[in-house]
């Protein structure tokens, strides 16, 4: 992969602020900041499985509880050192994700969606039901561990470690989609007719999606934990779900900067109409529903318009 | 000599409903043989296509490709053995551009680990760098080069048949099944590509079934022909034999002189 000049000095510019933002950053912003790259790496994985192989998922907030819950237990009970318990953990959300991807291989659209919201019901009750060890509707708070020698209740620790996490997703996105994998993906999705007599396995890809999706929003989910510092399961619900899939339909599907667009927007817009609290609600509608209608392919749509433009003003 | 023949099909037959849509179809086609596919609208040419590929299961009869059983086999495994297919409607992916189509034609022959991909590794970067060569070869052969970059979805519908067949041929098939691959194109286009893809498949020694409209290129470039009319194979020979054949002439051949 050839960088041009200008891709250079943006991604030199993103390293030098992420490793001076604990220094430079307030408390709260910092904790934003953390929340965002979290909500990036969920919208990478859930863009790749739903923008590129034309999958929808209405349970990975699901996935992101699976990989929270096994890293708090974990950590908190048997005391595992910390890496263990993420890889465990994000093991296990993928895992979750093969088995929702499994009957997902004959299931298309609604039915797909009606599955999905299933699992998500299924693990919400399963927390609820077992306090003993999930902590049931009170939740579970994550106790300090140390990771390279430094102590997790550590703000720059933990922003690092989320902001490494955060490159390497979007790392491994860039691959997936320069690869004969994301061409598969997309290939199932624009026609599975024409995939399938290309020699492209289509019931394989379609749950290796699922898989490596789910461990993004595992990854995500131990992220979560690790930041907030306490997990239950209201967090997880269908709520949450339906606005991970706003994030990637208002920035773009299938689109990588599409994910992160919407992420870094929706994650950050609630806090900026703190002034406004009785409105925040209308506003986050009104903002969907106006990019719906006049940028139905995602606000990564505008940046596709302008650009040819300018090509054609240089040329002229 | 049986073990030359690149398709054998015996007593296939399917039924949609109480529709008959093939009946008893015994097709063998020999390696190396250009074969066309003619009738009228609604004889079943797609229909048999789609049986032999796999896309559709037939209700009885047997298939065997390249001395393997391939009747109840999934589509994907079947283009694993060397089949590849176009579609009567193109059926690209609009998203991805004029190359990487071409490199999705190429999936089955690009060997690369799933965590080489996911990470990136040296492995995956040259098996890519391998694969892309083989990729700017057929764009150059199919005059696609310089617009490579588009993606499928901007370019007219003369250009993306010709994409369709680069495609299909970029498996390097040893069979290759074409579904009017020159609808939409001009006399000239068509001519051209037909005789390129005909250069092509022998270089290769590959096999090609074409439905084909166009009695002109038919007659110039097919070895023999097949003639079905309402699912069964009415008339089957050389392009001389079959134009001559009353019964294609009633079902097919007269139709078309009528038209002209």
């Amino acid at each position: 992969m050839q960088l041009t000049r200008l891709q250079v000095l943006m991604v030199s510019t993103v390293v030098v602020c992420s490793i001076a933002a604990p220094w430079v950053l307030p408390t709260y912003y910092l904790y934003l900041l953390n929340l965002v790259l979290i909500n990036i790496i969920l919208a990478l994985g859930l863009n790749i499985l739903t923008g590129n192989s034309g999958q929808i998922s209405l349970c990975h907030s699901s996935f992101m509880a699976i990989a929270a819950y096994a890293y708090t237990i974990l950590n908190n009970d048997l005391h595992w050192p910390i890496l263990l318990c993420a890889i465990t953990a994000v093991g296990l959300a993928s895992l979750g994700g093969a088995l929702v991807g499994y009957p997902a291989r004959r299931l298309g659209g609604i039915y797909l969606a009606l599955a999905t919201l299933a699992f998500l019901s299924l693990t919400q009750i399963l927390i609820e039901e077992f306090p003993d060890i999930t902590g049931g509707i009170r939740g579970l708070k994550i106790e300090k561990a140390t990771f390279l020698g430094i102590s997790t209740s550590s703000e720059s620790l933990r922003f690092y470690v989320v902001a490494v996490a955060c490159a390497f997703s979007l790392y491994v996105t860039i691959n997936i989609l320069r690869f004969p994998l994301g061409r598969a993906f997309d290939a199932i999705r624009t026609s599975p007719q024409a995939a399938q007599s290309l020699g492209i396995p289509v019931a394989r890809i379609k749950l290796l999606a699922f898989t490596i999706s789910a461990a993004y929003a595992g990854l995500a989910g131990v992220l979560f934990a690790m930041v907030v510092g306490f997990i239950d399961p209201v967090e997880f619900g269908v709520g949450a779900s339906l606005r991970y899939i706003t994030f990637i339909v208002v920035g773009g599907l299938g689109s990588i900067a599409g994910s992160i667009i919407g992420s870094i927007i929706f994650t950050l817009l609630p806090e900026g109409l703190r002034g406004v609290k009785e409105y925040s609600d209308l506003v986050y509608a009104v903002i969907l529903l106006l990019s719906l209608v006049f940028l139905p392919n995602g606000l990564i749509s505008l940046y596709q318009k302008l650009v040819p433009n300018k090509k054609i003003a240089k040329s002229n | 000599m049986q073990n030359n023949l690149m398709i054998k099909t015996h007593d296939l037959s399917l039924q949609f409903g109480g529709l008959q849509a093939l009946q008893q179809i015994s097709l063998e086609v020999p390696a190396g043989e250009f074969r066309g596919l003619i009738g009228p609208n609604g004889a079943g040419k797609t229909t048999l296509i789609n049986c032999l590929s796999g896309a559709i299961q037939s209700s009885s009869g047997s298939i065997v490709f390249d001395n393997i059983e391939v009747t109840t086999m999934p589509p994907h495994l079947i283009s694993h053995l060397g089949m590849s297919r176009s579609f009567q409607h193109v059926q690209l992916f609009g998203d991805r551009n004029v190359r990487d189509n071409i490199l999705i034609g190429m999936h089955r022959q690009i060997k690369q680990s799933i965590a080489g991909q996911l990470l990136g590794l040296a492995s995956s970067r040259r098996a890519e760098r391998e694969a892309g060569l083989l990729a700017d070869e057929l764009l150059t052969r199919f005059d696609l080069k310089g617009i490579e970059h588009l993606s499928a979805r901007q370019l007219p519908y003369g250009v993306l048949k010709r994409l369709d067949l680069a495609r299909a041929l970029s498996a390097r098939p040893k069979l290759l099944l074409l579904d009017e691959p020159t609808s939409g194109m001009s006399e000239e286009e068509a001519t051209d590509s037909i005789s390129l893809l005909k250069e092509l498949a022998r270089q290769d020694g590959m096999t090609l079934i074409v439905i084909e409209h166009n009695m002109r290129i038919m007659m110039n470039l097919a070895d023999r022909i097949t003639v079905l009319h309402l699912g069964r194979i009415i008339a089957e020979g050389s392009p001389q034999e079959v134009t001559h054949d009353p019964a294609a002439i009633e079902a097919y051949l007269g139709e078309e002189s009528a038209d002209a």
